[in-house]
């Protein structure tokens, strides 16, 4: 019954991937890869806030807090998340604009064009196709909880070479289109999903509970201080971060106008209305003793304790959705990525034919490494905006207009991601601030000092 | 002069500013406080309710934001 339900799910998607072909045989790559232009509010928010809820927060987000007992990862999580949407108000039109100036559908087109140089370009390129591997393999970390439940018995290396199909499907089919069709699907299904579960937990709380929620779950300390420069600098760094990252700026291309951008973001705070909930599913998992699985699990092993089969079935391919979609749309923006801006003079009718190699070449690299290391989700996902957050300071210098020459954007980038990883390798306490906040402000003090040698020469 | 640069940074003042300051503002005084609802923390519980706040305050930038246009 359980893989009826999740088979209904992935059918469903499967559908709507190809009604979302109709009308739209995309031969151009940039309509493929990123709907240049064409998404109004609807599916401009649906496209956007799926973030809001991929499995990162599902299981991540409870894993985490079940992992720690600790409220940091609370407050950290939902804040960076809840602040990128007033970020993204302000910075996503200026992005846009500054975009259409270019006709960029990546952000290395950007500043290969701010910049006037190919070589700053296809760097910032791969720069950021290095950052989104560890983010594809959360989604098969992740994706593995999920099909394991479903007692196919097959090994978990086929189980997720079976979900990487899927999602190469999904994008072969229509491109973006069909991650931000799929998306209706996928959220209407998790936010069921997790009111349904979270509705039983509440309901069952109260029962077999083994010790209080202010016994599991800490506050504050001896090293409140620290913990609370570790709070505020994360959200602030991440929340800036998540608005540079390589799908969020698609989605940005993606859009009509900037009044489309704008009245979209107004309303995606309001999307993150049921994480309190998902908070409730942590708390259960904190107070009750013999869930079983590891802490990313828990929401998987409170919806099978408390689901009929086939209902659970549908509530994991909702978690699956998460991650197939979340990968459609990142693979998309590294396949445009990889093809417009790294591959040299790749023609744009074979755009698509190198793309799609590249998403499964992605998707390849993704199962294998997830196969390999069992790692906490909200680990890689603090690693990634360590790295993610440097191409901050470049992007502002394209949305302002500041002419700097290249190699102080490369020279600043390059400063600013050593410092980073090199802080948070050597696992420097720095009084409680993340790593990303000094290697940042090296970052701008490079690019600072280009701007300012630049006008000195150009005065 | 200055009407007008206050008026134009309003959107920015309400929109950006003070999410942040109502979501970081109160971290270092709620976080290690001993009060707690249903055994939650109450920087816990401030957050979710900066959840709607956050959208109001992006409204109201708007509004501001279309008159200014």
């Amino acid at each position: 019954m359980i893989v009826f339900g999740f088979g209904l799910v992935m059918l469903a998607a499967l559908c709507l991937a190809l009604v979302s072909r109709r009308g739209h045989h995309e031969a151009d790559p940039r309509a493929f890869f990123a709907a240049h232009g064409q998404f109004g509010v609807v599916l401009f928010f649906l496209l956007s806030v799926g973030e809001t809820y991929s499995i990162g927060s599902l299981l991540g987000f409870p894993g985490g807090i079940a992992a720690t007992g600790s409220i940091d990862i609370v407050l950290w999580f939902v804040g960076y998340i809840l602040l990128a949407f007033p970020v993204g108000f302000f910075l996503y039109p200026a992005l846009w604009r500054a975009g259409r100036r270019s006709s960029a559908i990546t952000l290395p087109d950007l500043v290969g064009a701010h910049y006037r140089s190919r070589v700053a370009e296809s760097l910032t390129g791969l720069v950021l196709v290095m950052l989104m591997l560890p983010m594809g393999t959360m989604q098969f970390v992740g994706l593995a909880g999920v099909l394991s439940r479903l007692g196919l018995g097959f090994s978990p290396l086929v189980l997720a070479g079976s979900a990487a199909f899927m999602a190469f499907l999904f994008v072969a089919i229509a491109g973006l289109r069909a991650a931000a069709l799929i998306s209706v699907l996928k959220d209407t299904l998790v936010l069921l999903a997790i009111l349904l579960v979270a509705g039983l937990t509440l309901w069952h709380f109260p029962a077999e509970q083994s010790r209080s929620l202010a016994e599991s779950l800490s506050s504050g300390g001896s090293s409140a201080g620290s913990a609370c420069a570790m709070i505020m600098s994360t959200i602030i760094v991440q929340a800036v971060g998540f608005c540079v990252a390589p799908q969020a700026v698609a989605a940005i291309f993606s859009a009509r106008s900037p009044a489309v951008i704008r009245r979209a973001q107004i309303w995606m705070p309001l999307y993150m209305a049921l994480f309190p909930l998902l908070f409730v599913v942590a708390a259960y998992g904190l107070t009750h003793a013999g869930l079983g699985g590891t802490p990313d699990q828990i929401f998987l092993a409170v919806t099978s304790r408390s689901l009929p089969g086939w209902v659970a079935g549908i509530v994991y391919g909702a978690v699956a959705l998460t991650a197939l979609v979340w990968l459609g749309s990142v693979c998309l923006s590294l396949a445009a990525i990889v093809t417009r801006n790294i591959v040299p003079h790749v023609p744009p009718a074979q755009q698509k034919r190198v793309g799609l190699l590249v998403i499964a070449t992605y998707l390849v690299f993704a199962v294998v490494t997830a196969s390999m290391h069992p790692v906490l989700l909200v680990s890689l996902n603090k690693l990634f905006y360590v790295g993610l957050v440097q191409m901050l300071p470049g992007v502002l210098a394209c949305v302002a207009g500041w002419r700097v020459a290249p190699l102080f954007y490369l020279g600043g980038l390059g400063a600013g991601l050593a410092t980073g990883f090199g802080l948070a390798a050597s696992q420097a306490s720095l009084g409680g601030l993340n790593p990303s906040v000094p290697a940042l402000a090296v970052n701008a003090l490079v690019l600072a000092l280009g701007w300012g040698f630049s006008r000195r020469i150009l005065r | 002069m200055r009407g007008r640069i206050k008026r134009r940074n309003m959107p920015l003042i309400v929109g950006l500013f003070l999410p942040f300051l109502l979501v970081l503002g109160p971290v270092p005084f709620l976080y290690g406080a001993s009060w707690r609802l249903e055994g939650i923390p109450v920087a816990v519980i401030w957050l979710f309710i900066c959840i709607p706040l956050v959208a109001l305050c992006l409204l109201i930038a708007s509004r501001l934001t279309d008159e200014d246009a």
